[in-house]
């Protein structure tokens, strides 16, 4: 699937020039008069990043935000604004925005942003996938790996021989396909921190 | 201008009857008024023999008098008022134990009277300092007030600006980019040219609907003599001179011709430049005066000049003295001098500033002459 850039704006000139920019580009991009809108048509099996003004009369940008994340929702967003605000920018990023953009702003930075948002949500949906393959017994060890529990506690633990955790181990390697326990623990983290299922 | 004119406390009275108007009217009213009421008071004292006291009437005298003259003229009536109980009481029959009693007697109530007036007096003076107060506070209130209401507007406008013109912007750069990648549709260009011109038309159109709303005000020229509008623009100054101890002076210049102007907008330029005037010599310890003279310029123009004594103006600022927000007043909104400068030139005249050799700083405007006479 395509990836989709949905843009939410309440002014119409600046959401078609907007498209007008990102379709210069080849990105595919989708437009929406207002939060309510894109809560109606998004789709979260597509992938994709939001731009979203913080500023539109009924539900405001971080209105929108609180409500994706209420919703279970993870999509990349990067915030656009016409007047900088430090503490709405902080609010925002706190709750995991990815970017808070002025307008009018510079057209390379901001396609480097959305191709980047792109690319980050692709990997995240890559790995969303590769955690769905393992069973409820490998992530039983995986935890435990996680904590930094040695081979032979794990065994302990779950009642089984340490030869069966070094197997889970390896199968867990392989579904993830990461190469090392570093690299293990790293995409682990990633992916905890990043609240996807 | 008319709020300060118009202003009252919610402390003094608001409605008085004809014939207290009368009385009100000026202190030599008040002052006459008492007197009567004193004479008034002990003819019928004497009438009424002096088993029958009315002396406690004498209060109402040294209460007027009080209030609407001052302490000065209280006392003297408390005086007269004794005066008039101790020959009525006498010329009624009074019998004392004792002739010294009766001026006894007399000696208390001067004594009240005189109390009486000076409590007063203290209690007028109080309502008058809050009064006072009470009208800086609302004064810089409102100063507050607008200076919110400015920048909310201001605000307002550069968001509803930046929305067309950073559509604008995208719409360039997407031309630009479909040009330089080399596979440009000129129809697809033409189209995304089209749409940037309709946002850059929608930022017009916003920056007209301000102007409008800014002109709500139809200027109302007419044939004017300056000298009196400055004159009467001053008189209503003099309060606020006086209370920072400047001296406000009137030089015009006679014989000259009238001009074509909108009084309220003059007035308002006149207001400004005598207000920074008096507060350029907020720090200067001697002779704070700020004069004001009218004067024939070319034939062709009528001259104001508003001079102060203060400590005059660095070569910077005075570049921008005339731009609109720029101030060296802490609390400042940086209009004033813009918005004399916008109704200087509206009337086709101009508003310039010259340093003064001796300190101080001399504002100019012109307004052209309706016929030029030979000066």
């Amino acid at each position: 699937m395509t990836p989709l850039v949905h843009v939410v704006d309440d002014d119409p000139g600046f959401r078609d020039s907007l498209r007008s920019l990102l379709e210069s580009d080849d990105l595919a991009v989708a437009t929406y008069a207002g939060g309510a809108d894109f809560l109606e048509r998004y789709a979260p099996e597509q992938p994709g990043c939001l731009l979203v003004d913080v500023r539109m009369p009924g539900m405001s940008g971080l209105q929108l935000q609180d409500e994706l994340l209420r919703r279970g929702i993870r999509v990349p967003t990067i915030f656009i604004t016409a007047h900088g605000d430090v503490a709405m920018a902080v609010a925002a990023v706190r709750k995991g925005a990815l970017d808070f953009v002025e307008k009018p702003f510079d057209d390379e930075a901001m396609i480097r942003r959305i191709r980047s948002a792109l690319d980050g949500d692709a990997a995240a949906r890559d790995a969303s996938r590769r955690f769905a393959l393992l069973s409820a017994r490998e992530i039983e060890v995986l935890d435990r790996v996680v904590e930094g529990k040695l081979n032979k506690v794990i065994a302990e633990e779950l009642c089984i021989a340490v030869k069966t955790v070094e197997f889970h181990r390896k199968r867990i390697m392989d579904k993830l396909r990461v190469k090392t326990s570093a690299d293990l623990i790293h995409l682990v983290v990633e992916h905890r921190f990043s609240g996807r299922p | 201008m008319e709020h300060r004119l118009s202003f009252r406390s919610p402390l003094r009275p608001r409605r008085f009857s004809f014939f207290a108007s009368a009385v009100t009217a000026s202190p030599a009213a008040a002052m006459s008024t008492s007197l009567a009421l004193v004479v008034l008071i002990a003819w019928v004292d004497l009438l009424t023999g002096y088993e029958f006291t009315l002396s406690i009437l004498y209060f109402v005298p040294v209460f007027l008098t009080t209030w609407l003259v001052g302490g000065r003229a209280a006392i003297g009536i408390s005086m007269i008022a004794t005066l008039a109980w101790f020959f009525t009481d006498q010329l009624a029959g009074h019998e004392y134990s004792h002739p010294f009693y009766r001026y006894w007697e007399a000696g208390i109530k001067l004594a009240i009277f005189v109390i009486f007036a000076v409590v007063l007096g203290r209690l007028k003076a109080a309502l008058a300092r809050s009064d006072e107060r009470l009208q800086q506070q609302r004064e810089r209130l409102e100063a507050t007030a607008k200076l919110v209401a400015v920048g909310e507007m201001a605000s307002m406008l550069a968001h509803q600006i930046n929305q067309p013109l950073s559509a604008v912007v995208n719409y360039n750069r997407s031309c630009l980019r479909r040009l330089r990648s080399g596979h440009a549709d000129p129809e697809q260009l033409a189209e995304i040219m089209e749409q940037a011109s309709q946002e850059a038309a929608r930022a017009g159109a916003i920056i007209q609907r301000v102007r409008e709303f800014v002109r709500k005000r139809e200027p109302d020229r007419r044939p004017t003599e300056l000298n009196s509008l400055v004159e009467q623009t001053l008189s209503f100054m003099r309060a606020e001179a006086a209370k920072h101890n400047v001296a406000l002076k009137f030089e015009p210049a006679h014989g000259l011709p009238q001009v074509d102007a909108d009084r309220i907008m003059i007035e308002q330029v006149i207001v400004n430049l005598v207000k920074n005037g008096i507060e350029a010599m907020k720090e200067v310890g001697w002779s704070r005066e700020l004069r004001v003279a009218t004067a024939l310029d070319e034939g062709r123009f009528v001259r104001v000049s508003v001079s102060d004594r203060g400590r005059g103006i660095d070569a910077e600022s005075a570049e921008h003295l005339f731009q609109p927000f720029f101030t060296t007043k802490p609390e400042g909104m940086g209009l004033g001098l813009s918005v004399c400068r916008s109704i200087a030139e509206f009337h086709g005249g101009e508003i310039w500033a010259t340093p003064d050799p001796a300190g101080g700083v001399t504002f100019h405007f012109t307004l052209p002459a309706i016929q030029a006479r030979a000066a």
